[in-house]
């Protein structure tokens, strides 16, 4: 079982980063905060092939523009086997990756803060930026055995 | 809706009413095997994780066998928080391994797009294995064995060969975790003998074991 939360554990699958103009000219645009969402899951392992899950993540809709990147770092939070985390960063010709490997039997709890902490941060420079740069990424977390 | 901030010269989440939420779990794992003594049909269970009704959608690819072999609807309806089995049923009763990848998914909602900001939209899909054929009674005839660093087992029959490996120390004490394999035909397994591993034991499901010496081969 597996859901996406956000920090008060409500079931939230959308993220949005608002570009923020500088209030000066000749100020670049500053850094955009970076927002978490929580993967909530409790697995119980099965017998091979099914002792082992993971969890791929793939851009699927919209493209992010040269010069932009987005960072997914998972941190991994509850009790049992939760897996091994790895940062991710998508930018370019680079539209997937495995964020965890090795899920096993574990739980991470149901509530405000639990659960594996997704950190999103959106890295750009001003001068890569264009009118243009806004849109929809979606972004397919697939979850399968190893 | 539970917040909003749009066209304000900082950053904003989003966040979007429950109703466009689609989530959905897989209940009882990932991997489903049919023996071909037992049951043609099986189940897999799901759950909306959202209050309101999805629409969750099942892709289909039969692996190793015809497309005919494997019965499963396409698509069913889930109301809010409901649990339900989404029913299969395998169409062949030969001897043979076979193998399908099912993907299932709640139908997208996407977001409206707002100038200036991007959004990022999470999807869950769910990549299940479901296998249907008898067990290898000759493993010792189906399973070849190549060294070198590790020790590669191939299967070469055309059933499912499923075993646990145990490697052994040369007095026989068993050493390190036991590793479960699960062959398809032409499958290869790769294992990585401990230090002071003398041998190796493949047990499978039907008792039949094989005996793989290591010690001479060892890094």
């Amino acid at each position: 079982m597996l859901r996406v939360v956000d920090a008060t554990a409500g079931p939230s699958n959308t993220l949005s980063f608002h570009v923020q103009a500088p209030s000066l000219a000749g100020q670049p645009f500053a850094p955009i905060p970076s927002q978490n969402l929580y993967l909530q899951y409790t697995s119980v392992k099965g017998a091979s092939p099914d002792n082992l899950r993971q969890v791929d993540v793939e851009i699927v809709g919209g493209s992010l523009p040269s010069g932009i990147e987005m960072t997914i770092a998972p941190s991994l939070n509850g009790t049992g086997t939760l897996g091994n985390g790895t940062p991710l960063t998508f930018s370019g010709s680079t539209v997937s990756g495995t964020l965890i490997t090795d899920i096993q039997s574990a739980y991470t709890g149901d509530g405000a803060g639990d659960g594996a902490l997704l950190t999103y941060s959106l890295n750009y420079a001003t001068q890569n930026l264009d009118a243009a740069t806004s849109g929809i990424i979606t972004l397919r977390y697939t979850i399968s055995n190893s | 809706m539970k917040g909003l901030l749009v066209g304000g010269l900082h950053a904003a989440l989003l966040l979007f009413p429950s109703a466009l939420i689609a989530q959905l779990s897989v209940l009882n794992g990932l991997s489903h095997y049919h023996p071909c003594s037992g049951a043609l049909s099986g189940e897999i269970w799901l759950q909306n994780e959202g209050d309101s009704a999805i629409t969750v959608l099942v892709d289909h690819e039969v692996r190793l066998g015809k497309t005919e072999d494997l019965l499963i609807p396409s698509e069913i309806q889930l109301r809010g928080h409901e649990r339900r089995a989404l029913n299969f049923t395998w169409n062949t009763k030969d001897t043979f391994a076979h193998h399908a990848l099912v993907e299932v998914y709640a139908l997208p909602i996407l977001p409206v797009k707002h100038e200036s900001t991007w959004t990022v939209v999470t999807e869950i899909h769910f990549l299940l294995n479901l296998y249907r054929g008898c067990l290898e009674e000759s493993p010792s005839t189906t399973i070849t064995v190549q060294r070198d660093s590790n020790l590669i087992c191939t299967y070469t029959g055309t059933r499912i060969w499923k075993a646990l490996a145990q490697p052994y120390t040369s007095i026989g004490h068993p050493i390190g975790p036991t590793i479960p394999l699960f062959f398809l035909p032409g499958k290869i397994h790769t294992i990585n003998p401990p230090h002071q591993c003398a041998y190796i034991l493949l047990e499978d499901d039907l008792g039949q074991t094989i005996g793989i010496p290591w010690r001479n081969h060892a890094h």
